[in-house]
């Protein structure tokens, strides 16, 4: 386990390094004289970055729980509606260029919730990166937030893929825990992102689940506590 | 004389697409595929100049093809690519008969043509299109296509 997690994390990190120096040695080089080619140049650096930026994160993350036992997290009181409304603008054209229709069904949270935005943020780029590497290209991602009447708020990443694989989800959520087949296909991915995701949403008081959509796809649940009743637990 | 065609096999999309930019730029024929088995099928089907041959893969992993391709006799010169730098994952592609070894994050100017060219040139076959004089445009770019006038 130790072993192919070196290695993954090895390629996870070196493969997008050599693929954004690859494409700036080129575009020094002024062959991308193309406009068009710059572009595609520009918006696959982004792209790398946005990549190696998440498993950073979640190498960090994952490492200052083992050390600590916990993420230290800095929230303010916010929509988190307005939040999933940014990640999903953000990812947004990243998605579309890899082929996926996304659609965004978020409403305004009746409570305020204390969110730290950045380690939340990750949560919902590693469940919308999962949509993307396990569903399939020409897939549809929908991204849904309610209020419910508790006072709590349900973020839903759902995709029309493939489904989760066989066997109890929980195991997904796991440290070091590879997607059904994901080595064997090369599926990018070090194992660590739905494990920080759920040390996050937890460490805010709430919880994330995954689970099987009926007629095919995936589902995963983000549900937070709004900010008062927090407070007072 | 015919122009050099380079086999690359490289499943990350953004890479591979670099990879391929690298030599079209300089005139040379490229096929690109991401998977393993589709890597070794067109390995054995004909000989190339260069095959630029990643090691994690689906469907086959590097090794695997490289030794296979090697098995089969097929002589084309292999430079491996690999995000594992330890002296035994280099050795081992060594043994399996690559010719030379490329970790990542490498430059693409390394990898061609200073190594990519080295190695086709060490291939044992001397079947190989490649020119033997090589010099760089003063761009920094790779001329080699230009200069043996070959088509572009």
């Amino acid at each position: 386990m130790q072993g192919d997690f070196v290695a993954a994390v090895s390629h996870e990190l070196k493969t997008p390094i050599a693929s954004v120096r690859a494409m700036a040695e080129l575009l020094a080089d002024g062959v991308a004289d193309d406009p068009q080619r710059t572009r595609t140049y520009a918006e696959r650096i982004e792209n790398e970055m946005t990549r190696l930026g998440t498993t950073v994160r979640n190498i960090l993350d994952a490492s200052r729980v083992e050390q600590t036992g916990e993420l230290a997290l800095a929230r303010v009181a916010q929509d988190p509606a307005r939040l999933v409304e940014d990640v999903v603008a953000g990812v947004r054209p990243l998605l579309e260029r890899r082929g996926f229709r996304v659609e965004l069904d978020v409403q305004a949270a009746e409570r305020l919730a204390l969110l730290d935005g950045a380690a939340l943020r990750s949560v919902l780029v590693n469940l919308l990166d999962n949509a993307m590497k396990f569903a399939g290209p020409g897939r549809t991602v929908r991204v849904v937030g309610r209020s419910e009447v508790d006072g709590r708020y349900r973020i839903e990443v759902v995709d029309d893929g493939v489904g989760l694989p066989p066997g109890d989800p929980e195991r997904l959520f796991r440290r070091f825990h590879r997607g059904a087949g994901a080595k064997e296909a090369a599926i990018p991915g070090i194992g660590l992102g739905l494990f920080v995701a759920r040390q996050v949403v937890e460490a805010h008081g709430g919880t994330i689940y995954a689970e099987d959509v009926p007629q095919g796809g995936a589902r995963f649940v983000v549900v937070l506590p709004p900010a008062r009743e927090e407070a007072r637990a | 004389m015919r122009s050099p065609h380079v086999l690359i096999v490289e499943d990350d999309e953004s890479l591979g697409l670099a990879l391929v930019d690298a030599f079209e730029r300089d005139g040379y024929r490229v096929d690109h595929v991401i998977d393993g088995r589709e890597a070794l099928e067109r390995g054995l089907a004909r000989r190339f100049d260069l095959i630029v041959l990643d090691l994690m893969l689906p469907g086959m992993d590097g090794y695997e093809v490289c030794k296979r391709l090697r098995a089969a006799g097929r002589d084309s010169p292999i430079l491996m690519l690999t995000a594992r730098g330890r002296e035994e994952d280099r050795v081992h592609g060594l043994d399996l008969g690559a010719d030379d070894y490329l970790c990542k994050p490498f430059s693409l100017r390394e990898l061609w043509p200073a190594r990519g060219l080295g190695c086709a040139r060490r291939s044992p076959s001397r079947r190989s299109a490649w020119p033997s004089t090589a010099s760089r445009s003063i761009s920094g770019r790779a001329s080699f296509a230009r200069e043996a006038a070959w088509p572009s």
